[in-house]
């Protein structure tokens, strides 16, 4: 041990400011020895948040067995807080620490067996496995779910029978079963979810979370079968269990390759379903109303854009499909959160000329050219609210719709602040074939920033416009 | 009758010139190294459309030649500069979070001096990190000028405002702003501090006065370090720009940096879950903030 | 209007079937894994119930509690605690803390469910 490192080791321990200690922990990160881990583990007791924090930081950069078994008496420590920190830094130090656990999962005290049992389930290997079977029949039921959904998290298919056993033995631990087997994934339990389903409906009523989590499991490893199960028992269940079932045939029928689940009495369902919390269900719910033409679904997609980025990936090209996405979207704007706008004025951004094209012959043929006029007005209206990303989008929509009225429209984005934007402008007016073109981006030649005035002498100068000064 | 008439023939979103995966993956290990900032694989557009600006500005043949000149270019010092202004992000407004100025001028303030004692001369130091064209740091002068310095006799403020562009500090140093800039911001104000010329809104120098601003990388621990003493940090929006390992470091610098009893604020988006252990939570009105007990 | 409730767990499993749970009683429910989320969360939400475990990393259920007993927008909100912990130091703790119910693991739906009514009522 260095004699600098001693110095800061004596510093954590007894020094009096905390921010000196602290900086003596940070300092600590990665110093070999077993003494500045035993202090840095002492220090996670230290009672200045900021000298835990460093303490933490700095044995996991350590890492290594050394510093799992210098912490892993904390989890059947008195004060939660300590507990706490140093399972965090178990699970982070990952399948090092497991040999320092095991021998936990024993102790006698049940909170730290569940502890012990909850960590190595967090950590993720499915190497304990043959240790935490035997706390299936853990005298404390606490333990059991614990070590159920242990067990899931390790997908360890070695668990399954050991599994099914405790569904038929413990009724709460149902639902933590049925998702750990859905978590292992294996299609051969799919017979006993299904065998199981029916029954847990009859149970509905006092307990709907068993068949939710048999519904999801089925939805993750089953096959035909399942999907027939789901089928028919789709009229005997509501609201989120409906929405969730939906959802696990979307799953299995993408799995054998078969069309999604259609029909007109599913039409509401799906409807249901896109507005539930979990984005996955939202994901299936978009790519069954894919098959559903009107407006209604229409705007209920443009409704479900601009809440998880994973939902627009799915609900976009849906929308960039379908017909009046244009005139729909346009109605809906000004109705729409923050949030939502950004989104839908992106999905505007990036209607292709071929969809435009598509939409112009509908308008004319049906007699509503003005569509075009009141979606440039739409979003032309966002122009003042809109973020960064959101104008340069503005922009290139607005110019796709109308590049008549897009010109004119400029002058308002010549002030904008933003001097990349300033240039992207530019680079769009050289780009379309407008007499006005040249005037315009000669406007630019005053611009208070350098890089604007050089874009647009540079553009001039590549378009051959003549360059004479401006009055 | 006029039909709408489309005259781009195909979209102009990605000018400049194409960038291939293989340098998007070189462009953003060499910016990271520097700055701790991640560019996420859907913000290729970004570093394409400006730095494809930068490449074609000098000349330039492709973006190998482009990180040479970065790396072991005898102008690289300079070149370098434009490229911090390349690769940021700037957008920001007067009063853009409005529960924060509230919390500040309200709570956080109160509680830093009643934590002081009775001093007749008091200082407050804020530091706006990641200031951008100044407006966070001059809302915050502002504010002083207009609640704060009645309210406490002898309390002085000195705002320190930092950015990795030297275009922005530039900007925020001139104290020149437009409509976008001002457009949330409370009518007395705008009268009271701002001279208006035309387009232009001009900061007065009663406020200039109470901030300075200077040249950071967050990411620069060395420099980081040399920042101490402050009663509140404001590092807004920001965050989002890195992977969890760089805001792990750059928010235990921010930790470091404030005194005891400090609060540090960020985005009303952002989070400092799984980044750090080190503060505790304070709720506001439709903010939080994080103290440094 | 319908109810808002928010369910405090570091189990993703808890999270999930707490949530399912009440949300088929027509319960809006939002969900945090420990503390600091939860305090993160607070100030975009109308929050009408606080269900929480005491064992959760970066700020555990009791820091939870007392945060949210000195907000002033939150400092009435009942809480339930809902943990396997059932030393009498925790329960103590709870009570002196001033939460209104504690609900011990493995939970029974009814239990949860007679619990929460006890303090909020579903809308239909």
């Amino acid at each position: 041990m260095t004699p600098e490192i001693r110095n800061y080791v004596a510093i954590l321990l007894s020094g009096t400011d905390p921010d000196v200690r602290r900086r003596a922990a940070e300092e600590l990160a990665a110093a070999p020895g077993l003494a500045p881990i035993t202090a840095l583990a002492a220090a996670l007791e230290d009672e200045s948040k900021g000298v835990r924090d460093a303490a933490g930081r700095s044995l996991l950069a350590t890492g290594g067995i050394a510093v799992a078994r210098a912490i892993v008496e904390y989890i059947g420590h008195t004060n939660i807080v300590t507990r706490n920190l140093v399972a965090e830094l178990l699970v982070k130090l990952g399948d090092t620490s497991i040999p320092a656990i095991l021998p936990f999962l024993e102790h006698r005290d049940r909170d730290v067996r569940k502890f012990a049992v909850d960590i190595l389930g967090l950590i993720g290997s499915d190497e304990p496995t043959p240790r935490i079977l035997p706390l299936l029949h853990d005298p404390d039921d606490n333990v059991v779910v614990s070590a159920v959904e242990a067990l899931g998290n390790m997908q360890s298919p070695g668990s399954m029978q050991g599994l099914y056993e405790t569904y038929d033995r413990y009724e709460y631990a149902r639902p933590a079963v049925a998702e750990a087997l859905g978590k292992i994934g294996s299609g051969d339990a799919e017979p006993f979810l299904r065998d199981h389903f029916r029954k847990s409906l009859d149970a509905l009523a006092t307990d709907p979370v068993t068949p939710f989590a048999i519904i999801e499991a089925l939805g993750v490893l089953g096959g035909s079968d399942a999907l027939a199960e789901l089928r028919q028992t789709l009229e005997a269940v509501k609201g989120t269990l409906r929405s969730a079932s939906l959802n696990a045939m979307v799953h299995i029928s993408e799995r054998l390759g078969r069309a999604l689940p259609a029909g007109e009495g599913l039409k509401d369902d799906y409807l249901l379903a896109l507005k539930e919390r979990d984005p996955a269900v939202r994901i299936s719910a978009v790519k069954g109303l894919s098959a559903y033409s009107g407006s209604d679904v229409t705007e209920a997609l443009i409704h479900s854009l601009g809440v998880s980025p994973d939902v627009d990936a799915v609900a976009v090209p849906a929308l960039l499909q379908r017909d009046d996405t244009l005139h729909v979207s346009t109605a809906a704007l000004e109705h729409l959160l923050q949030g939502q706008r950004k989104a839908v004025i992106g999905l505007l951004g990036r209607l292709t000329m071929e969809t435009i094209h598509n939409v112009m012959r509908k308008a004319i043929s049906s007699g509503d050219e003005a569509v075009f006029g009141r979606a440039f007005a739409a979003i032309a209206a966002q122009w003042g609210a809109a973020d960064e990303e959101t104008r340069a989008v503005i922009v290139d929509a607005l110019f796709r719709l109308d590049g008549d009225r897009a010109v004119e429209f400029l002058d308002a984005i010549r002030n904008d602040p933003d001097p990349w934007l300033r240039i992207h402008v530019i680079e769009v007016i050289a780009a379309i074939a407008d007499p006005r073109a040249p005037e315009f981006i000669a406007r630019f030649l005053q611009d208070d920033d350098e890089m604007v005035r050089e874009v647009a002498m540079g553009t001039l100068q590549n378009k051959g416009y003549d360059l004479a000064p401006q009055t | 009758m006029t039909i709408a008439s489309p005259l781009m023939a195909k979209p102009p979103m990605t000018p400049g010139v194409k960038m291939s995966e293989e340098m998007f993956r070189m462009l953003r290990e060499f910016i990271y190294q520097l700055t701790g900032i991640y560019f996420q694989d859907n913000k290729k557009y970004l570093l394409e459309g400006r730095i494809g600006k930068r490449v074609q500005l000098l000349g330039l043949n492709s973006y190998d030649d482009y990180l040479q000149l970065l790396k072991y270019g005898t102008h690289k010092a300079e070149e370098l500069r434009h490229f911090y202004d390349a690769i940021t992000i700037n957008e920001t407004f007067f009063f853009r979070n409005e529960p924060q100025f509230e919390a500040f001028e309200q709570t956080l303030v109160p509680a830093i001096l009643a934590r002081r004692g009775s001093l007749t001369r008091q200082k407050l130091r804020v530091w706006s990190a990641a200031s951008s064209s100044g407006e966070e740091a001059h809302t915050i002068a502002m504010l002083y000028l207009e609640r704060l310095r009645t309210k406490y006799q002898g309390l002085e403020l000195e705002v320190v405002g930092t950015d990795i562009s030297t275009a922005v500090l530039e900007t925020a140093r001139k104290g020149v702003y437009r409509e976008y800039s001002i457009r949330n911001m409370p009518n007395h104000y705008l009268e009271k501090y701002f001279a208006i010329e035309d387009v232009r809104y001009l900061l007065r120098d009663e406020v200039k006065r109470l901030v300075r601003f200077d040249h950071m990388n967050l990411y620069d621990q060395t420099r980081m370090r040399q920042m101490t003493n402050f009663d509140v940090i404001f590092c807004c929006n920001v965050l989002i720009y890195f992977d969890t390992q760089s805001k792990i470091q750059v928010v235990s610098n921010l930790y470091n940096a404030l005194n005891r009893g400090g609060y540090l604020f960020i985005g009303y988006a952002e989070s400092l879950h799984g980044i750090s252990t080190a503060f505790k939570l304070e709720n506001f009105p439709k903010t939080v903030a994080y103290k440094k007990e | 209007m319908g109810r808002t409730i928010l369910a405090v767990d570091d189990s993703a499993t808890v999270r999930k079937f707490v949530s399912v749970a009440l949300s088929m009683q027509g319960f809006a429910v939002v969900t945090a894994c420990d503390g600091m989320d939860a305090l993160e969360k607070l100030p975009n939400q109308q929050v009408d119930l606080v269900i929480t475990d005491l064992n959760m990393p970066n700020m555990d259920g009791f820091e939870l509690i007392k945060a949210l007993r000195e907000h002033p927008a939150y400092k009435d909100v009942p809480v339930i605690i809902l943990t396997s912990l059932t030393d009498d130091d925790s329960k103590e703790r709870g009570t002196d803390l001033g939460v209104n119910s504690y609900v011990v693991k493995p939970f029974s739906l009814e239990k949860i469910q007679y619990e929460v009514s006890k303090y909020v009522s579903w809308v239909d």
